[in-house]
């Protein structure tokens, strides 16, 4: 076998190389650098969102606590059902004699019980979920670019990119985010994106045995928030932040936070 | 000056052009490698996952859908006090029942506890919205379904007990 000397050896190595390096700048500069959908999403998503802006609005008034939204949005979801974990959760604001003020949302609120002892001055129920803020914190602190803000007004995170750091879960200052105990991803309200994509109404809305859940499109002529938004004044939770929610509410009272 | 070398190869912006270009394809290299596609299309994420959201499988039936089999039972809830119920409120997630109906039902809750979810007397419960009782004082220890048809809940009191509400 003759042998190969080495000024053979790194003059063809060097050969190897710059081809390999020119086939790969090939492959790198044929597909278009925007990277249009080239085999990506399958819709094409900025002509819907040019139809779809979703407005959410709860009606702190009606709602009587029975948790029939929570329960409908694990299983809608797949939260896990045993676990501490929520999407949506209602919570009780009861205020005592002296302006004590406790807050509980026992199974984020799918089952309020009586309160023992004395009769409390005021008492409601304040259904909560990711409010989908058009300025959100968790989308700016996630340094893997897992979590944004479709063109539609919906927050998601991605599952495959999400590396479980936490950072937006603290972000949050509605604690609408949490981990999700069995994907170890952070995870959150999609107003059912899947459902409201297919025209149907998110699960919560749905199964609100009171009507408390307003949803719709609010560029569709007819949607049931417009009038409400137009007639009624709505307030946001935390307005103080800037986050600009999305979420809006009736009938709050001033010490819901 | 006597060895210097005119070649192409030998010009200064020549070589600072060669490093230039060397640094240019690493970093082409190294984005192809390491941003994921359909990231950016949009935005910055990936565009992919916008579908993977999209298509997520549904729980809960869209709520006119029960009509299709159960309309006689929807128009006798549609004339009671729980008119504009969706069916699943009560009876859970049913969009697996249509496809095949023998092989998963909704489910029926007779316990006096499940109305009391949203019947039952509690702190913070706006009795505007809705009718409650109390569940100590309100025949203690009796399924409510004995007394109150659930798809239109005064129904059977006139009948069973004699009274007359309506």
């Amino acid at each position: 076998m003759k042998a190969i000397d080495r000024r053979t050896f790194i003059s063809s190595g060097i050969k190897v190389l710059a081809t390999g390096l020119l086939s790969s700048l090939v492959t790198v500069v044929l597909p278009p650098a925007t990277g249009t959908a080239g085999g990506t999403a399958s819709r094409e998503w900025p002509k819907l969102w040019q139809q779809r802006e979703w407005g959410f609005v709860v009606d702190a008034r009606k709602c009587i606590g029975c948790g029939t939204c929570v329960w409908a949005c694990k299983r809608e979801n797949g939260v896990p059902m045993d676990r501490e974990v929520y999407r949506t959760w209602v919570e009780r604001y009861v205020i005592g004699p002296n302006d004590q003020l406790y807050i509980e949302s026992p199974q984020g609120g799918a089952s309020f019980d009586r309160i023992g002892g004395s009769v409390p001055e005021k008492s409601f129920f304040v259904p909560k979920l990711c409010n989908q803020c058009a300025d959100p914190p968790c989308v700016q602190v996630c340094p893997v670019g897992a979590t944004y803000r479709t063109g539609d007004g919906v927050v998601l995170v991605d599952r495959v990119r999400c590396v479980g750091c936490r950072y937006c879960i603290q972000a949050c200052p509605y604690g609408a985010r949490f981990l999700h105990p069995d994907l170890m991803v952070a995870d959150k309200c999609t107003w059912c994106y899947h459902r409201i994509s297919k025209g149907m109404l998110p699960a919560c809305v749905q199964v609100c045995p009171v009507g408390a859940r307003i949803f719709g499109n609010l560029k569709d002529k007819g949607n049931p928030v417009t009038p409400i938004m137009a007639r009624n004044q709505v307030q946001v939770l935390k307005p103080d932040m800037g986050t600009e929610p999305r979420v809006f509410y009736l009938g709050l009272d001033k010490v819901v936070r | 000056m006597a060895g210097k070398k005119t070649g192409l190869s030998h010009q200064p912006v020549f070589r600072a052009g060669v490093v230039v270009v060397i640094i240019l394809t690493g970093f082409a290299l190294l984005r192809m490698i390491f941003v994921p596609p359909t990231f950016g299309v949009y935005g910055y994420y990936r565009a992919s996952n916008l579908d993977y959201w999209a298509t997520r499988p549904v729980a809960y039936a869209q709520g006119t859908q029960c009509d299709t089999c159960h309309g006689e039972r929807a128009g006798f809830v549609a004339a009671g006090g729980h008119a504009g119920l969706d069916c699943q409120s009560c009876h859970g997630p049913a969009a697996s029942h249509p496809d095949n109906p023998g092989a998963w039902q909704p489910t029926i809750n007779p316990d006096r506890e499940f109305c009391a979810r949203c019947h039952g007397q509690v702190e913070g419960r706006p009795d505007t919205v809705i009718k409650q009782i109390d569940l100590d004082q309100h025949n203690p220890g009796v399924s409510c379904v004995q007394c109150h048809d659930p798809h239109r809940p005064w129904t059977m009191l006139g009948t069973r007990l004699g009274g007359s509400k309506s």
